[in-house]
């Protein structure tokens, strides 16, 4: 038989506190540093007057103390329900970058999934974009760099396994992608001499060539371009552009970065 | 019309107004165009929350007139015992908070429905009640009466003349209702699973050559007492055929189809055999794909002959899709570090899509065993001819603390504590520590293994050990060996392993019972084993946890002598053959083990091979016997002295018990036979005591055990039952009927 | 033969996208356009770095070697540049001989969010590494005004 008491339907009387009370209390939690208590109150709210101007308020503070309290994936689902009801309220950059905020949190080391930086670049993007005005914004953009180093060292460490193996072909299309796109990050040197060794080893040179080159024209005195040229003189070669104007076109492309 | 001074908004009781204007696609300032009011209108009705909108323009404003749709406060059932109500509450789409409509309401009564007809209560009836609160909120609870689960009561078949209604019987899913059925849900009657029985049906007729099965229908009516459900599957057989001619034409230039016949399991006379062609289409095309032709498409050609009852075989090979794989993602592993699962993979980015070897490389990473699941799914890539492989793995703890008890003939009761973590820091190094206790055994190893060093094909691994055997009941002494092994391993294809060790092992043989055998009251003391071993493996089987078809071969060498005071040369061998009667008896359940093994024991130099080192017959390897009891015997003391020649040999069929499958009992009839002899020389009659002058028995005629055993896979653990009777053995052999097993693990 | 080759010899497996020599001498400098060779050879393993008019169809066959990576033999390259209008203007071919031997450099670029303590490698999740070195993150309350009591 059914032990467990279904709700018990005449019992269900209205909250008693009203709102701004609930409110203010969650308030006080917070600043007392009892986050799971505010988080109750502000909850209340929502539940009790859902679509209310108090419930807006609580749920940006709903999302505050979840992402707070290390509750990442909760936070970022209140985060968006928020956002999803209230669009163009003066509170939704705030939730856009606490959502933004909550995936960073959970970025782990370049040998895992790194799903986590995907997601921040979208979700800090989405602020950059929505609300270009917002004092989060410069913050946003900070978190994508990193995101994009994540991205792209995860690449490099695929690339290196594929090179170790010399699987060149496998490796040149990873270092490939740190060159399109991730070349503001600080792997793109690395990348340049690793197609340099890669097309080197297989024997086509002019590619090899071509990547010393732009990695010489574009960090001179980086200790990868120095590898990289005394890779191609032991074979003789010059690191130079081997076919007219594209090196400037693909040099300017680099310093420009995306 | 003119410009909107404001947006009044009228009928709102728990929506704020700037809520609604802020979904308005007209802002104040603006003209009010009749499109765009219409597009508010509707954007209005799509939130859902509005059952009714009106939107006029008066003068300079634009009055919305709304009138809100309720709110969910909770969601409540009555009258469910069989399904808790957080299972019903998953299921339901309406949530607290959520809006409430009548139709949603009704989307939830049919879901709630359908959960009860696939639990087999087609009679059940549920009730929405809907309780209004203040401010336009309400509750919603639906009132449930489940109704009696409609079982299964009667099976029959119409138009089967080669088989059985009995033998059809097993080869569905659906049971007919019985009492020892009540734990097994294969009663209860299910349209789903009946769709199921027809298919099983048809592969067991296609399987049995009847090329033209048809299972006409399978229809169910409920009994004139409503007590339970009468099923009758109509199959219309058709002839029986056999296989005429096998042919592979080919448009492939340079493709040699001459040995190809006898790759696959099908040869001409054979009866025609639906499952086997579709095996052979998928071998053929792992095969072609190992000799260098990645992209071919293999499709055979069944035109039948009826009334030659003769069907002939083409597998034509043409050029098929030629895709290569792009990007390889993987994702989902929050603790195995990426190259542990990417060296997994038979193909790297920029190779040929090869479905045989995307296969394989999902069922290498399957058995690490480091995931509770592992999917690979293709997604398009950025050309036509170019594919991302998406592996999506789900972690799963690979630590294990176990505390193990039980009980075993050869060891006594006993207690076993592991700690095991198979995936260190997510590296693929599996390490482990054991200490294990019983009466006439206990030991203690730790041991770390990484299965591909340096992500190379080369596993590399340390044991460390401490065994103690009490051996007296057997031999008349205790035995204790304390060492190290450093072990080294590597494929040399798909299917052959050769592994090698060294291993420095200190082993002492004490507590000499008084009136042991002078032979082995001579080996007391300390000997130190210095010995490199290798082990080569051909393992061709279709899996390494639970094998059912295929087999194995081991052969092993150990040479000891390279220091250490013991010098000798042995010889191992032994191998498992799995033949599976599926196809017979159509249970997968159903498959006879064959196994065989031997070892050589011979010393060089002048040294004499003692009793720590030589091979024992009985127990484990020869079911029957007791532990040695088998083995060369002084039979003045009555102990096992081992002999140098050792073969062993043993048929065991496996078979599922009439219980449901879920409580994993397995029934095992076996026959063991084996040999063990040859003493050193060192050990000869003159050694016998003088009122016992012949006391040395050493026979290599075969002994041979028959007998019946149960293993049951019990939620404390594995159990294993071996009631074995030696039927052909020596007057002085130690015999044993009955054998046990259990070790528990939580 | 194959039999002993498929039962004890490491089988060899397909790398990359070989070039069938008859479909690559149907191709000549001057006729062929980028969409033929693609319909012809399918779409190049790599193409140039920083120009899109040379592309390279790389393959290999590999084979399983006790002890060490996979023994990568019979590469081949078979390069095929275009002029500015997309139409083929060379086609050259390397073997394995031209392939050089070459040191990997060992030195890896770091990635901030690499160092992952000891204890977060055991126990996977706990105490992320996430952020907390880059940049602020939000402990702040939203600007003041949401902050402030109710009106």
């Amino acid at each position: 038989c059914n032990t467990k008491k279904d709700i018990d339907i005449t019992k269900l009387g209205v909250e008693t506190d009203p709102p701004e009370m609930l409110y203010n209390q969650g308030l006080a939690n917070i600043k007392a540093g009892n986050m799971t208590e505010a988080g109750k109150k502000f909850d209340a709210i929502n539940q009790q007057q859902p679509f209310s101007e108090w419930a807006r308020k609580a749920l940006v503070m709903s999302t505050f103390v979840k992402y707070r309290t290390g509750r990442y994936d909760d936070a970022v689902q209140t985060g968006n329900t928020y956002l999803k009801q209230y669009p163009g309220s003066e509170d939704a950059d705030y939730v856009q970058y606490l959502v933004g905020s909550s995936y960073a949190k959970q970025i782990v080391d370049v040998t895992q999934d790194q799903r986590a930086a995907q997601q921040t670049i979208e979700a800090m993007t989405k602020l950059v974009n929505t609300y270009p005005k917002s004092q989060y914004v410069s913050d946003a953009q900070e978190k994508i760099r990193f995101a994009k180093d994540q991205l792209a060292g995860k690449e490099m460490q695929v690339g290196r396994y594929y090179l170790e193996r010399k699987d060149y072909l496998a490796a040149i299309s990873r270092f490939r992608v740190v060159v399109e796109q991730y070349p503001t990050t600080n792997q793109i040197e690395e990348a340049l001499a690793r197609l340099v060794e890669a097309y080197y080893a297989m024997g086509i040179v002019p590619e090899a060539q071509t990547a010393a080159a732009v990695l010489g024209h574009n960090y001179p005195d980086s200790r990868w371009y120095k590898d990289s040229y005394q890779l191609l003189q032991k074979g003789g070669v010059e690191p130079s552009e081997n076919s007219g104007s594209w090196i400037s076109r693909a040099g300017k492309k680099l310093l420009l970065g995306t | 019309p003119g410009r909107i001074a404001a947006i009044e908004i009228q009928g709102n009781q728990r929506i704020e107004a700037d809520t609604i204007r802020s979904y308005m696609l007209v802002q104040p300032g603006e003209p009010a165009d009749a499109d765009r009011l219409d597009r508010s209108l509707r954007a209005l009705f799509a939130t859902g929350l509005f059952r009714d909108v009106e939107i006029r323009p008066e003068g300079t404003r634009v009055i919305v007139r709304v009138v809100e749709n309720p709110i969910v406060n909770r969601i409540g059932f009555e009258g469910n015992r069989r399904i808790t109500s957080d299972t019903l509450r998953g299921e339901v789409q309406l949530r607290p908070r959520s809006v409430f409509t009548p139709a949603a309401a009704q989307a939830d009564r049919q879901r709630i429905l359908e959960i009860y007809a696939r639990r087999g209560r087609f009679g059940a009836s549920v009730e929405p009640k809907i309780i209004e609160l203040d401010q336009n909120r309400v509750d919603v609870v639906f009132e449930i009466t489940e109704g009696e689960v409609a079982l299964v009561s009667r099976i029959s078949f119409i138009g089967n003349e080669n088989y059985s209604d009995s033998r059809l019987k097993e080869i569905i899913a659906t049971r007919e209702q019985a009492w020892y059925r009540l734990l097994s849900t294969s009663d209860t009657y299910d349209p789903d699973r009946l769709a199921f029985d027809r298919e099983l049906l048809r592969r067991f007729y296609l399987r049995q050559g009847y090329a033209d099965v048809e299972i006409t229908g399978a229809t169910a009516e409920l009994a004139p007492d409503r007590s339970g459900f009468f099923l009758t599957y109509t199959i219309s057989e058709g002839p029986r055929y056999r296989v005429g001619s096998i042919e592979f034409p080919s448009t492939i230039r340079g493709l040699d189809t001459t040995g190809l016949i006898n790759e696959i399991p099908i040869s001409v006379g054979d009866w025609y055999d639906g499952d086997a062609v579709e095996r052979s289409d998928n071998l053929l095309t792992d095969l072609l794909a190992s000799r260098g032709f990645p992209f071919v498409a293999v499709e055979p050609r069944v035109t039948r002959d009826r009334d030659a009852r003769r069907v002939d075989l083409k597998f034509e090979i043409n050029e098929g899709p030629r895709a290569y794989v792009e990007r390889i993602e993987i994702t989902g592993n929050t603790r195995t570090q990426d190259r542990v699962i990417r060296r997994e993979f038979r193909l790297a980015e920029g190779d040929p899509l090869v479905a045989q070897q995307v296969r394989r490389s999902r069922d290498r990473i399957r058995s690490l065993g480091y995931f509770s699941d592992v999917q690979i799914n293709t997604a398009p890539g950025s050309a036509p001819d170019r594919v991302i492989l998406n592996t999506q793995v789900a972690e799963r703890s690979t630590g294990e603390f176990t505390l193990g008890g039980g009980y075993s003939t050869d060891a006594g009761f006993l207690v076993d504590v592991g700690l095991r973590e198979r995936n260190l820091l997510g590296t693929g190094i599996d390490s482990r520590a054991n200490v294990t206790l019983a009466q006439r055994r206990s030991q203690v190893d730790i041991s770390v293994t990484d299965p591909q060093f340096l992500d190379r094909n080369l596993a590399a691994g340390a044991d460390v050990f401490l065994i103690q055997r009490n051996l007296t009941d057997t031999s008349g002494y205790r035995e204790k060996r304390a060492g190290f092994a450093l072990r080294m391993g590597y494929e040399i294809n798909e299917h052959l392993r050769q592994s090698w060790s060294y291993s420095l092992v200190d082993r002492d043989i004490y507590d000499v019972a008084a009136n042991v055998s002078r032979f082995i009251a001579e080996q007391e003391g300390r000997t130190l084993l210095s010995q490199v071993s290798t082990t080569i493996t051909y393992d061709r089987r279709d899996s390494r946890i639970e094998p059912r078809s295929g087999y194995v071969v081991r052969l092993g060498g150990d040479l000891a002598g390279l220091g250490g005071d013991v010098s000798y040369v042995r010889g191992r061998a032994d191998g498992q053959y799995y033949i599976p009667f599926e196809r017979l008896l159509g249970d997968p359940e159903f498959v006879l083990v064959l196994a065989a093994g031997g070892g050589v024991l011979a010393p060089y130099g002048d040294s004499q091979t003692r009793i720590v080192d030589r091979f024992f017959l009985g127990g484990e390897n020869l079911r029957g016997f007791a532990l040695g009891g088998a083995s060369p015997r002084d039979v003045s003391t009555n102990d096992s002295l081992g002999g140098e020649m050792l073969w062993t040999s043993s048929a065991e069929f496996r078979f599922p018990l009439p219980v449901p499958a879920e409580l994993g009992f397995v029934g095992r009839a076996f026959v063991d036979a084996g040999g063990n002899w040859r003493l050193p020389s060192s050990v000869n009659v003159s050694g016998c005591p003088t009122t016992f002058p012949n006391c040395l028995r050493d026979d290599s005629t075969p002994r041979v055990g028959v007998g019946v055993g149960l293993s049951w896979r019990s939620p404390i653990g594995l159990i294993n039952i071996d009631l074995a009777q030696a039927v052909v053995k020596q007057d002085y052999d130690q015999t044993q009927v009955f054998r046990i097993g259990f070790g528990t693990r939580f | 033969c194959d039999w002993i080759n498929d039962r004890i010899g490491p089988a060899a497996v397909e790398r990359g996208n070989r070039v069938d020599p008859e479909k690559l001498a149907q191709i000549t400098p001057g006729v062929q356009t980028r969409t033929d060779v693609e319909a012809l050879l399918g779409s190049p393993t790599a193409r140039g770095t920083f120009d899109e008019d040379n592309w390279y169809y790389i393959s290999a066959r590999s084979r399983i070697q006790p002890g060490r990576f996979l023994e990568i033999e019979d590469r081949r390259v078979v390069a095929i540049s275009f002029n500015r209008q997309g139409v083929v203007s060379g086609i050259r071919e390397l073997g394995q001989q031209d392939g050089r031997n070459v040191q990997m450099v060992s030195r890896e670029t770091p990635v901030p969010g690499t160092e992952r303590s000891l204890l977060q490698a055991l126990f996977g999740s706990i105490g992320r590494p996430g952020l907390d070195r880059a940049g602020t993150s939000p402990t702040s309350l939203p600007g003041q005004r949401a902050a402030t009591a109710a009106r």
